[in-house]
């Protein structure tokens, strides 16, 4: 008798889980996504620091051999 | 189809609204005796109105609706939990992701036009950079080669190879104090694990290594390269203190003692992260 009722909340509920798995799979793929990007990114944070490292020791030699100059 | 059904719903849940009001001004008029003709009455006006036929099988009536009730504020949380899930997948696939890929584009662009830095501290250390998944090549210190800058006659390749190999005569370095830079420092070349941190401070040790020694010019005090002779005499703190090495004083930033030694290896304190 409560038919109605349980008719409609199980269309809904059919709906509402289409919708979780889609939104799963959605989020499942925005996570690879994430991770390629990291990846890539790992290379130009080494690249980064090695720069960064060269800038220090260029800026101590010069120190070292007082040749270095106030910026223009 | 779901459209019918739900003004079919409504439709009931209206008529149902009305019968409660009229069943709760009933309910005050007879003041909780309800005898067996208010109940046929009810049950008239029930089916009159196309009500619900389960008002029988409930001893209350007042309980059938409040369950009604219910039943409807479930179905109305269900359909905002079934649009909110929806407005979260459309917001993700249609704005979330495509923007993360474009920022994966760019960022290779980066990386792309970036390569030759790359090359070139590889080149100068002598190592291959890890840039894949896999670690067993990280760290792999290959044959010596023709360094990048112009080379130097100095009778043997050593001064171009980036070894570090801890020196004896590094023992009177330790007197010195640790603050300062150029010091002498036991390098931790037994520790060939593949830690990164380690691998890079090996890489950077290296960089600094090779742009010392060639603007240094090596310990040897004899200077017989045409690139030691480009640098200007007080270029170079190893060569203040070659001069001074006879007098054996001991200074601050720069070498000790055993200077002749072509192996000696310098090592900037660098920042750790």
């Amino acid at each position: 008798m409560e038919n109605p009722y349980e008719k409609v909340q199980s269309n809904i509920l059919a709906r509402i889980i289409g919708n979780v798995e889609r939104l799963n799979q959605s989020v499942v793929i925005l996570n690879q996504e994430l991770r390629r990007v990291n990846a890539k990114n790992k290379n130009l944070e080494l690249m980064s620091q090695m720069c960064e490292n060269y800038r220090e020791s260029v800026d101590f030699q010069l120190q070292a051999t007082s040749k270095k100059q106030e910026p223009l | 189809m779901g459209k019918s059904e739900k003004r079919r719903t409504k439709k009931k849940q209206s008529n149902k609204q009305d019968f409660v009001r009229r069943c709760n001004v009933n309910s005050k008029k007879q003041r909780g005796q309800k005898t067996e003709g208010a109940l046929q009455i009810e049950t008239q006006l029930a089916i009159r109105e196309g009500g619900i036929l389960l008002k029988f099988c409930f001893p209350s009536i007042m309980e059938a609706m409040s369950i009604e009730q219910i039943d409807q504020e479930i179905t109305l949380h269900l359909q905002s939990i079934d649009s909110d899930l929806s407005y979260c997948f459309n917001k993700i696939t249609k704005d979330v992701i495509p923007y993360v890929t474009r920022y994966g584009q760019t960022c290779e662009e980066i990386t792309n036009s970036s390569a030759w830095l790359k090359e070139m501290f590889q080149q100068s250390a002598n190592v291959q950079l890890v840039t894949d998944q896999s670690v067993e090549s990280a760290g792999q210190v290959l044959e010596p080669r023709a360094s990048l800058f112009p080379k130097v006659d100095h009778g043997t390749d050593e001064f171009h190879t980036a070894q570090l190999l801890g020196v004896a005569g590094t023992g009177n370095a330790n007197d010195d104090k640790d603050t300062n830079r150029g010091q002498f420092q036991d390098q931790d070349t037994e520790e060939m694990t593949l830690d990164s941190a380690i691998e890079k401070q090996r890489k950077k040790r290296k960089i600094s290594l090779q742009i010392h020694q060639q603007f240094n010019s090596s310990s040897s005090a004899s200077s017989n390269s045409s690139m030691e002779k480009d640098i200007s005499a007080n270029s170079s703190p190893i060569r203040m203190i070659a001069a001074d090495a006879e007098t054996g004083t001991e200074t601050n930033n720069k070498i000790q003692g055993q200077l002749a030694n072509p192996r000696t290896v310098i090592h900037f304190n660098s920042k750790r992260d």
